[in-house]
């Protein structure tokens, strides 16, 4: 009887319990008691050091969809990175930023704050991305103004403001990524500078060898105006290698031609032309010449002036160094002979001559420059009429150089303005006036040759030198958490790198075949090669097994667990995997350039997402997470941690 | 199973040699009193996204197995066949981490409650010193006062509010054997197995679930008295 009243009593218990709602909380106290949750890292940890300024005013400041308010655990995910979920977790509330300050504002200490990541920040190099580089930055600057003290900074500002470890502190590392990305753009840097290289050279040396070259000393000039016509190309917004090696093979033949060169030159073509504008000048300085010699005189004394005076030019015109002065010469002593022949009076015009022979010239210039001009700007290949006027100036003052030295002939000055003219029209995109089968060959060959040999650079000297940088980062990192150990720190959370060839911006690398299958991926493979050789150096170098605490170190595996998210997204909650939440173009996201997609999270919000619900997707930008991906994050570490007995 | 009952059997032929006078005649009301093992099988299946999988992988749990105080009351309604209520205090359950969360360690707790009510069939005459018999139950399979842990606060929702959890009731079958041996004229005592098919579902306060097959075993002892 008395178990009727147990099982009673059990079952009114049960159905009071029932009645609740079931679920109690149980019992939450942490078995690892901590003083505090103590960060130091990059973008990936920093909880706000860069929340000042313009960048606060723009509604961001964490590397995430900045700016979703709610409790932790509450849903839409709000806006907290791992580092401070951790420490939520551990401790009972989100860490916050050690220093505030960057983007024009002066950097200051935020007592009680123990997060010492900043965006940007490398292990030893100062120089972290988005740098000021040592130079002072303009309040409200939006780029180039991070603070990115590096992690070695990080651990001696932690000691200073705290005192020292006391061991009491659970310390979270994740760095290393901007280390490899320093690492990237200088080989790409010196991948590209050994394709201008071989760019240049082989450019060079076609058009100083062969039949109708430069001489063998253009080819510094050539040379130098094709480094100079490609470091102008690169730095212009929108370069792309296309427009760079345009410019410079531009740059190269154009300096060719001047020096020389007809092989580039389309000769017929330009001869044509100069010949039919030659004509038309013969035609307006005779004209000219005459009409002066015979202004004012008699119908009847014109009658015979002017067919011996026009005798005269011809006569003069086809003498060997013909020059205008020549020319008018002999006109006017034609006409003074007929005059004196038919007896009557010119002196007038006679002792005008010379005014009249200038005028003469200046009409022969006319002529000719609008007739090049014409040429140059209709028909096939030829530059636009936009071009004329630059045509017409450069024709202008090479005929009045041309005219101004010693011994100028005719031939001279029509050379000198003919190259000009050529030159300009050339410059414009005229086609027409260059020998374009040779000059794409030579391009041809020489984009090959650039290619080739920054491709041998960036696999293989390239590639070496900066796996090289990336190992010496992860061992120096390696060496500052054993430091930290060694001054009193017991329990220090190593993440390794993320699998960052699976990001936005190493996918974005590939070169896909029409079709959709993968033409190259061999950027996004080095990537891939760069976080295996930090990892491994990094592992080795703590001397531990992944997820096994060993002389106060956990080294997280955050490498594969990026790639479970990749992989199994499904069993993440994860919606995307591949494109980013935040809209990365101007004007909506305030870092980036106009025409480029290449803004940051730092200043992305509610306000300026892609359109769609994008609350569960990985990426906020081309390489950060969102707050959901955070939050997975957070139950990786976490896990790991309970699994060691750290949590 | 034959071949179990077939021992079972001849054990029982032995003891009926040995003449003893036990009688579980009809109309007859027993009660007893022992110790009831409840030890449910693992591991759970997957818990619902976001957990730890990676392809081979993901977040399963384990529940253990309890002892407690039980007993139960039985009615003779023919000299073969029998209505058994069984008694017990509250199972309690540990819930522990597996799968991608091995090592994890007590993610909670829940108590445990069957109801049964067994139609048994037992073997041989009234009044044989050892009768086996055989049952088959429908129970009631309570859950109540789950607790989840900090482990699981940290693993599901790092630094948010504690992770609570329900576990769903279910009405199932539940086959069973066992057997009495007759001290004397009054007390006896009584053993018994039984195994259920049991699929109940977990749901946690972050919106997951978890569904687990725990089929759970139950094996007792008790000394039993007649009235």
């Amino acid at each position: 009887m008395k178990q009727f009243k147990v099982l009673a009593t059990a079952l009114a218990a049960a159905l009071l319990v029932a009645a609740c709602g079931g679920g109690g909380n149980g019992d939450q106290t942490p078995p690892v008691k901590y003083s505090a949750v103590v960060s130091f890292g990059d973008s990936l940890s920093d909880t706000g050091t860069y929340n000042v300024g313009a960048i606060k005013a723009a509604g961001g400041g964490m590397f995430t969809v900045n700016g979703i308010v709610g409790a932790i655990g509450a849903d839409p995910v709000p806006s907290y990175n791992w580092a401070q979920l951790v420490s939520a977790s551990a401790v009972g509330k989100p860490s916050c930023s050690a220093r505030l300050g960057g983007f024009g504002v002066a950097e200051t200490a935020v007592a009680g704050c123990t997060n010492y990541a900043q965006g940007g920040s490398r292990v030893t190099d100062p120089n972290g991305i988005g740098n000021a580089s040592g130079g002072a930055v303009a309040a409200g600057t939006m780029t180039a103004g991070a603070l990115t003290e590096p992690v070695v900074t990080q651990i001696a500002n932690y000691i200073k403001d705290s005192g020292g470890f006391t061991g009491s502190e659970l310390i979270t590392v994740l760095a290393g990524p901007n280390d490899l990305f320093a690492a990237l753009n200088k080989l790409t840097a010196d991948a590209n500078a050994a394709a201008s290289t071989a760019f240049v050279g082989s450019v060079t040396t076609a058009l100083v060898t062969g039949a109708g070259a430069a001489p063998a000393g253009a080819a510094a000039a050539i040379q130098n105006a094709m480094g100079a016509a490609m470091a102008k190309a690169a730095a212009a917004s929108g370069a792309t290698t296309i427009s760079i090696f345009t410019a410079g093979g531009n740059a190269g033949v154009s300096t060719a031609a001047a020096s020389g060169n007809t092989a580039v030159m389309n000769v017929a073509g330009i001869t044509a032309y100069a010949g039919t504008a030659q004509g038309l000048a013969n035609t307006a300085f005779g004209y000219t010449l005459v009409g002066g010699l015979v202004a004012n005189l008699a119908p009847a004394n014109q009658a015979t002036a002017v067919p011996a005076i026009s005798a005269a030019i011809t006569t003069a015109g086809a003498a060997a160094n013909a020059s205008s002065a020549s020319i008018v010469n002999a006109a006017a002593q034609a006409a003074g002979a007929d005059a004196v022949t038919n007896g009557y009076n010119n002196n007038t015009n006679l002792a005008n001559a010379t005014a009249i022979g200038t005028a003469a010239g200046n009409a022969a210039s006319t002529a000719f420059v609008t007739s090049m001009v014409t040429s140059l700007t209709t028909g096939a290949g030829a530059a636009p009429s936009a071009a004329a006027t630059a045509i017409q100036t450069a024709m202008g003052s090479a005929i009045t150089a041309a005219a101004g030295v010693s011994g100028a002939t005719n031939t001279s000055i029509f050379t000198a303005a003919t190259n000009a003219g050529v030159m300009t029209a050339a410059g414009a995109g005229n086609t027409a006036v260059m020998n374009m089968t040779l000059i794409n060959s030579v391009m041809g060959a020489a984009q090959t040759a650039a290619i080739t040999n920054g491709n041998t650079y960036a696999a293989g000297a390239g590639a070496l030198a900066a796996r090289n940088a990336v190992v010496t980062a992860a061992a120096t990192l390696a060496g500052y958490v054993k430091d930290m150990v060694n001054k009193g720190a017991k329990h220090v959370v190593v993440l390794n790198l993320p699998d960052m060839s699976l990001t936005p911006s190493a996918r974005g690398t590939i070169i896909y075949n029409a079709d959709g299958s993968i033409k190259d991926n061999s950027s996004q493979q080095l990537v891939l090669a760069l976080v295996n050789a930090f990892n491994a150096e990094l592992q080795k170098d703590l001397g531990v097994t992944l997820g096994v605490p060993a002389n106060g170190v956990l080294l997280v595996d955050f490498f594969t667990n990026m790639q479970n998210n990749v992989n199994d997204p499904g069993h993440y909650a994860l919606t995307n995997t591949k494109d980013v939440a935040c809209n990365l173009t101007a004007p909506a996201n305030a870092l980036a350039t106009a025409g480029h997609d290449d803004g940051s999270s730092l200043v992305c919000n509610a306000s300026n997402l892609i359109a769609g619900d994008t609350s569960h997707y990985m990426f906020a930008d081309k390489v950060h997470p969102t707050p959901y991906s955070y939050k997975l994050m957070s139950q990786v570490v976490n896990k790991i941690m309970i699994q060691a007995g750290w949590l | 199973m034959k071949h179990q009952m077939k021992f079972l059997a001849v054990a029982a032929a032995a003891m009926l040699a040995a003449g003893s006078v036990c009688a579980q005649t009809a109309g007859t009301w027993m009660v007893r009193a022992g110790a009831t093992q409840l030890a449910p099988v693992g591991p759970s299946g997957c818990m619902t996204a976001p957990d730890y999988g990676d392809g081979s992988g993901c977040t399963r749990s384990n529940v253990s197995a309890d002892t407690q105080l039980a007993g139960g009351i039985t009615y003779m309604y023919t000299d073969n066949i029998s209505f058994d209520v069984p008694l017990a205090l509250p199972f309690k359950h540990n819930v522990i981490g597996a799968g991608s969360l091995e090592g994890a360690g007590k993610l909670g707790e829940v108590k445990a409650l069957p109801m049964t009510v067994f139609l048994q069939y037992r073997f041989l005459e009234a009044n044989a010193k050892f009768r086996p018999y055989v049952g088959l139950g429908v129970t009631y399979a309570y859950f109540f006062d789950e607790q989840g842990s900090y482990h699981l606060t940290q693993t599901t929702n790092p630094g948010g509010p504690p992770t609570s959890f329900t576990v769903d009731a279910k009405f199932i079958l539940t086959p069973q054997i066992g057997a009495t041996l007759a001290l004397n004229d009054k007390w006896f005592i009584d053993v018994f197995y039984s195994k259920a098919k049991l699929s109940t579902t977990t749901h946690f306060s972050t919106g997951q679930s978890m569904n687990a097959d725990l089929d759970p075993a139950a094996y007792g002892i008790a000394v039993g008295y007649k009235f």
